[in-house]
């Protein structure tokens, strides 16, 4: 037996050569390989998981949060407070009152909700906010009919006096509103705060406004309201938009752990193309 | 050969490069951040429901029953015409109107009444000193929300123009989820006997058969009710 790869005949050593050329080779595939799948989990994943960084490539730090004053941050379908059980007139009396603690809409009331919107991310970012209603009659969904019998109006303005809904002296009805689809910018580290106004008028179709009073007491007519926020980044990341926050540059996302994976993924890919050339070179040499 | 090889790592830099170059272009293009949030709330129609009802409209009768046991007849008066409604002495009729709901608003209750005519003899006529209406109309309360009630609480009383003066201004104030269940009776009578009406009372009767003439003697009665529930602002 051969004590050293160089005591070997030639022709072994050579063959020895070869096979270990493929097997570093294939392994370097490999590796790459995964390196480039891990890449793109991570980039699929950061899409759909706002508060995960998306750091290993693109190296961007996204976070949009909307919320109120009595919650910061809205989860999944977050509950918030529009409508009142309870409303007074100018005169501080209390014309419209819950039986039930259910809150109410009626003729003659007035609602207003601020939210606002933080872009904490370093890219500015295209927003929209739809609005979205059910109207139910003893629980069961109805169809457009009722939905465009409610006089309720509405009017969405932002914190700068932008109106994405209805105008100044305009207000849109509710089921009219609905495809209203108007897309603002949001700077990169800025936030702006939205006042939502609904109003259903007193002097109005009285006959339709009693119709849908007499509906209620009979068999409970409600209304849902969602407000739904979208964002998603603006192709100038460095678009101006909304207030900027007044907030301390933070160090670049992902950091080294990054780096070092751009770094390997570039050597793995220089030398699978040094082991190719490599190989074709000794072919060739062979011909 | 040493020009293959050269070309061959001429090749593999080049690849490199473009490795490099199209890992960044890769990285800004899959890159594309979108979030959504969505916040709810709901509410109900503030619940009107409020009822009128008027049980039917037979104030006026075009025949009334006797009061007398002696008389053998079932009907004391009877129109001429079945289509037209009477009134006489000793003849009286009612009806009953009542509100019900229990609104989650403030609401007015308005009643309206709109004395249109009313049957007068003029002063001077039959002894008369002044004039007379021979309809005496009373509205009363006779149901609350606690149900009937054990006196009837009268609200007014007199002749049509009385109640139109005393109705005009009628209007009360509800807070929201006050059970609104009252019930109420109009009720007139031309009074069978009255003293030292007699006289005026016939008279009348002639007018309206066509037996006598007096300037401003008025032989026919209308009126308008008008109830309105209205929301409170």
């Amino acid at each position: 037996m051969p004590d050293s790869f160089v005591d070997m005949p030639r022709e072994t050593r050579r063959q020895s050569r070869k096979a270990w050329v493929w097997i570093m080779l294939m392994v370097n595939i490999v590796f790459l390989l995964l390196l480039m799948t891990l890449g793109i989990i991570a980039l699929r994943a950061g899409n759909y998981l706002p508060e995960t960084d998306i750091v290993f490539i693109v190296g961007k730090k996204t976070d949009v949060a909307v919320g109120d004053g009595e919650k910061p941050r809205w989860e999944a379908n977050e509950e918030i407070t529009v409508f009142e059980t309870r409303y007074a007139n100018g005169d501080n009396r209390i014309t419209v009152e819950s039986s039930d603690g259910e809150a109410l809409i009626a003729p003659g009331t007035n609602m207003e909700y601020q939210f606002t919107m933080c872009n904490n991310s370093n890219v500015a970012v295209l927003y929209e906010i739809d609005l979205d209603m059910l109207v139910k009659l003893g629980g069961e969904a109805q169809g457009k009919e009722l939905e465009e019998a409610l006089p309720l109006q509405v009017r969405l303005t932002t914190g700068s006096g932008e109106y994405l809904i209805g105008e100044k002296d305009r207000f849109v009805r509710l089921s009219d509103a609905l495809v209203v689809k108007k897309r603002l910018v949001l700077g990169a580290e800025s936030f702006d705060t939205f006042t939502l106004e609904l109003a259903w008028a007193y002097e109005g179709d009285d006959q339709n406004d009693t119709h849908l009073g007499d509906l209620s007491a009979e068999k409970n007519l409600t209304l849902s309201l969602d407000i739904d926020t979208f964002a998603e980044e603006h192709p100038d990341p460095e678009a101006v938009g909304g207030v900027k926050i007044d907030a301390k540059k933070e160090t670049e996302i992902g950091g080294s752990i990054r780096w070092v994976w751009m770094l390997l993924l570039m050597i793995n890919t220089a030398v699978m193309i040094f082991y190719v050339s490599f190989l074709m070179n000794k072919r060739l040499q062979k011909w | 050969m040493k020009i293959m090889k050269n070309k061959f790592f001429k090749i593999a830099s080049l690849m490199i490069m473009l490795c490099l170059i199209s890992t960044c272009a890769i990285g800004t293009t899959f890159a594309k951040y979108v979030t959504g949030d969505t916040a709810t709330d709901s509410a109900r129609v503030a619940k009107w429901g409020v009822r009128l009802e008027m049980q039917g409209d037979d104030l006026f009768r075009n025949e009334y029953a006797t009061d007398d046991s002696a008389y053998a007849g079932s009907l004391s008066v009877k129109s001429s015409s079945t289509s037209e409604d009477v009134v006489a002495p000793g003849t009286k009729g009612s009806t009953v109107f009542s509100i019900k709901g229990t609104p989650e608003v403030a609401a007015n209750i308005k009643i309206e009444f709109d004395g249109v005519k009313d049957i007068v003899l003029p002063a001077g006529n039959a002894g008369l000193t002044e004039d007379y209406h021979p309809l005496v109309f009373t509205l009363k309360q006779t149901h609350d929300y606690q149900g009937e009630m054990a006196t009837p609480t009268v609200l007014f009383s007199g002749t049509l123009a009385q109640i139109e003066a005393a109705l005009a201004n009628f209007s009360a104030n509800y807070a929201p989820n006050t059970i609104l269940d009252s019930t109420y009776e109009l009720s007139w009578e031309w009074a069978f006997e009255n003293a030292g009406k007699d006289a005026a009372d016939t008279l009348l009767g002639d007018i309206i058969a066509g037996e006598a003439t007096v300037a401003g003697a008025v032989t026919e009665v209308e009126y308008d009710l008008s109830i309105t529930v209205t929301q409170i602002d």
